[in-house]
This record gives structure tokens, sequence and C-alpha cells, in this order.
């Protein structure tokens, strides 16, 4: 049989608290429980123990008051708010729709600051400006094909082969074509004059009322044609020989077949009956390239005006 | 989500554990935050006596650096079963270690091996240390009878 173990005092109370909990083994147990039966300052440290653990357990019975539970309730830092709020639906309600205008606010400000408000003119209504006219030549029927020919040479002495060009309604230059020059330099002669078109000046006037499109739309037409031809010293006066054949007469100053640099020019009228026979005659010569553009002058029923410029291959 | 009785046992923590109204209150302020901030899985014993030590220790650092306190202060309490007596005589003489883990476990409740890992020590040393605590606690609840 083993011996058993004997405590001492100090052993006996320093397993007092594994004795009262229930932790000691059985041996230990009954090795305590037969020590303190035999000492009397370790039974009364043990019920002082026991006492110390109804306190201890009482003490946990304490109520804290409750504002203070209520202000803890509500204690936060800055993770814990972060956590709160991170849902939309959390926020307050004044937060949720100051962010709502704020938001509206960033927007607008950004499509004011990124529509380009300057070129929005463009697309609204066009402003009429005041034009004092003094005189008005555009509008006069062509009765006499001879009276005019500065604009139209003008046009083709804008620049050889530019076709498109348009002279209305800006100042031109007048070639100087005369019936001695045949070979005029190859920079245009030409020497500024004011122009037939309408002139505008700014000076003290009485208004007029400033013509409505429609006003100014011109009426007449003139055809306009160009070719590229090899040969044009052989070629160029048998052109304006079927011209005239076909009852063709200048417009103009300058005569059928006017040398321009290297190219020839010819402007004339021409019975409208007879249009298409000149156009297969051109044709025999080669490809024409046809343009009807309108202009401002009319001329007389049956006729038609034509432009024709040729150009060396 | 921190119930009524978890804040009631945080600021019962605080108000045995420092004496000192104003320090428990901010160091109760402190610990619930930190836990509110911490995922709700996350909330359990040992997460709550990990936090209620480190700010403990944060406060009891700073009250040692203050001047001499006057009377431990009990208005935070509205009722108490039993005097405080004991308890304050208990709490100037007892250390940190003792008064935290007898604090825990008898006062408050929490299971040894929760404490022993909330403290991060081994349970045995939880264990002495609350058994230390108890006696020296029992000697002052003996003389109050007295």
């Amino acid at each position: 049989m083993p011996k058993r173990r004997k405590l001492s005092p100090f052993l006996c109370r320093e397993m007092l608290y594994e004795y009262e909990i229930g932790l000691l083994d059985p041996e230990r147990q009954s090795a305590v429980e037969e020590f303190m039966q035999a000492d009397a300052d370790c039974r009364e440290e043990l019920e002082s123990l026991r006492a110390a653990f109804g306190y201890a357990e009482q003490l946990g019975q304490t109520e804290v008051r409750l504002d203070i539970v209520a202000h803890l309730r509500e204690a936060e830092n800055a993770v814990s708010l972060s956590k709160k709020y991170a849902s939309w639906r959390n926020w307050p309600e004044t937060l949720r729709w100051a962010s709502v205008a704020l938001m509206v606010s960033v927007v607008v400000a950004a499509f004011v600051a990124a529509v380009p408000w300057n070129q929005l003119q463009k697309f609204g209504p066009v402003q009429q400006t005041t034009v004092l006219k003094l005189a008005d030549l555009t509008g006069a029927v062509e009765d006499d094909s001879e009276a005019e020919p500065e604009s139209e040479v003008a046009e083709d002495d804008q620049g050889s082969g530019d076709w498109e060009v348009d002279a209305e309604g800006s100042p031109v230059q007048v070639a100087e074509a005369s019936e001695g020059r045949s070979q005029p330099q190859s920079e245009p002669d030409a020497t500024p004059v004011p122009s037939p078109t309408p002139v505008t000046m700014a000076v003290a006037a009485t208004p007029t009322p400033v013509p409505t499109p429609k006003e100014a739309k011109p009426k007449g037409f003139v055809y306009r044609a160009f070719m590229n031809l090899g040969n044009l010293e052989e070629i160029g006066p048998k052109i304006a020989e079927h011209i005239v054949e076909l009852g063709g007469a200048k417009a103009g100053e300058v005569e059928l077949g006017w040398k321009r640099g290297a190219g020839r020019y010819y402007h004339f009228s021409l019975p409208e009956e007879n249009e298409e026979k000149l156009l297969e005659k051109l044709r025999a010569y080669g490809p024409v390239r046809m343009s009807k553009d309108p202009h401002p002058r009319v001329m007389p029923p049956g006729q038609v005006r034509f432009i024709l410029w040729i150009e060396p291959l | 989500m921190i119930s009524d009785e978890q804040v009631r046992r945080i600021a019962l923590f605080f108000f045995l554990s420092l004496m000192d109204e104003k320090a428990a209150l901010q160091a109760s302020d402190k610990a619930v935050a930190q836990l509110k901030s911490k995922n709700e899985s996350a909330l359990d014993d040992q997460a709550l006596i990990r936090v209620l030590w480190q700010n403990f220790e944060q406060s009891a650092k700073q009250m040692d650096r203050r001047p001499a306190r006057g009377a431990p202060e009990t208005s935070w309490a509205s009722s108490s079963p039993v005097s405080f007596r004991p308890w304050i005589k208990f709490h100037q003489e007892a250390g940190k270690n003792e008064l935290v883990a007898v604090l825990l476990s008898r006062v408050l409740g929490f299971k040894e091996e929760s404490i022993a890992s909330g403290l991060g020590v081994s349970l045995g040393t939880a264990r002495h240390r609350i058994s230390k605590g108890m006696r020296l606690l029992s000697a002052h609840v003996k003389r109050e009878r007295a």
C-alpha cells in the first residue's frame, strides 16, 4: 500500500481554491479534507474563501447607471463609424440628401465646364448685318452679251483649271485682254477694278432692307466646260470655228480661243438647240467635263452661255 | 453587434479595475468602439478579454503617471448588493495580474480557459493568479464581516 503524502499548512492553503472549485484529484481532495479536520486555521481560511466567492459573485451583479450604458452603446471610433456607414441605407437622412445634392452639383458643373458655349452661336439663328448697298447691278438681264466679259474672264484668271471658283459678290480682277495681245504673260496681267457685282461700302447712308436669300438668288446659269487636249495650237482654232459654225458668238471682250498661258479660253453664247451638237464636236477631240452653275446674269430665251477652258495635256 | 449585457460587463470591468470614473469611462468608450469595429463572428469571450486587458493596461499606465487620486469612486453604480469596501482594499493591495484574473473569473464569470487565452497565459498561470487573488480578497471580506 503506497504511503499517503502528508500536507503541510502551506500546501493546504495553496490547494484550497482548487479544492473549492473541484479541480483536485480524489487523492489530493481527501488529503486536504483530512488535513482540515486537524487544522482549524485552514478550515477558517476555506470559509473565508467561500465568503469571497459569494462576495465576488454578488459584486458581479452590480448595476451600472443606465446613462453610462446608453453613452457607451453610442461609442464609435473611425473604424466602427466607417463600418457603420459603409452601406448607403445606414446613412443619416440629411447626409444622404446632402450627398445627392453634391453629386447633382458636380454633374451640372462638369456639364457647364464641358460645353463649348462660344461655339454654340453657330447652331443658333444667323445674325443679320445691315448692309448699305449703293448699287445693285446683279439683277440686270443680259440683253447684250457683249457688255460683260470682265468678271468671267477674271473668274478663270483666278487660277487655271480652278473651275469651281465663283467670284460672285467678291471684288474681281479684270484681265486686260485685247485683240492685239496674242500671247499674254504667264502671270495674269490684270488690273483690279471695282466689281460690277454689289458694291458695299461702309459709309453713312440710308439703310436699305437686307435682301433675303430668295431675292438674291440668281435665276440665270452658265455652262462651264473643261478639257485637256494635246496639240492646242492646231485644235484651238478649229474649236473656235465649230462654235461660230453653230451660231455661237463671243461674250465678253476677248476673242474665242484667247490664249492665257498655255491654255485657251472660250466665252460665248450659243443657240440652245445647238448645245448638244457643240458638245458632240468637242467630245470628238477628248472628254469634256461639264457643270451647269447658277449665275445672276439671265440670258435671252433660246440662248445659253458657255465658258470653255482648255488646258494642254 | 454588442449586447447591453456585454456593455454592462465592459463598464463594470473598467470601473472595478480602475476605480476611477473618468478613466473607466474613457477606457470603456475605447473598448466598445474597438469591439464594434471587429467582425461579429470574432466577438467571443477571448476577443473581449483581449480588448479589456489591452485597454486596462493602457489606462493603468496613464493613471500611474497622474498624481495620486483621491477616494475611489463608486458613483457609476446605480445599485450594488454588497459593500465596495473589501474590493477597494483588495484593489489597493493586489497586483494587476491578480486583480484582473479575479475580476474576470469570479466577478464577471468568464471561463478560466477564455481568460488564459485572452490574457495570453497558460491555464495554470491563470488559475494561480485567480487563486492568489481570491485568498487576498477573502482576507478583506473576512475583515469586513468581522
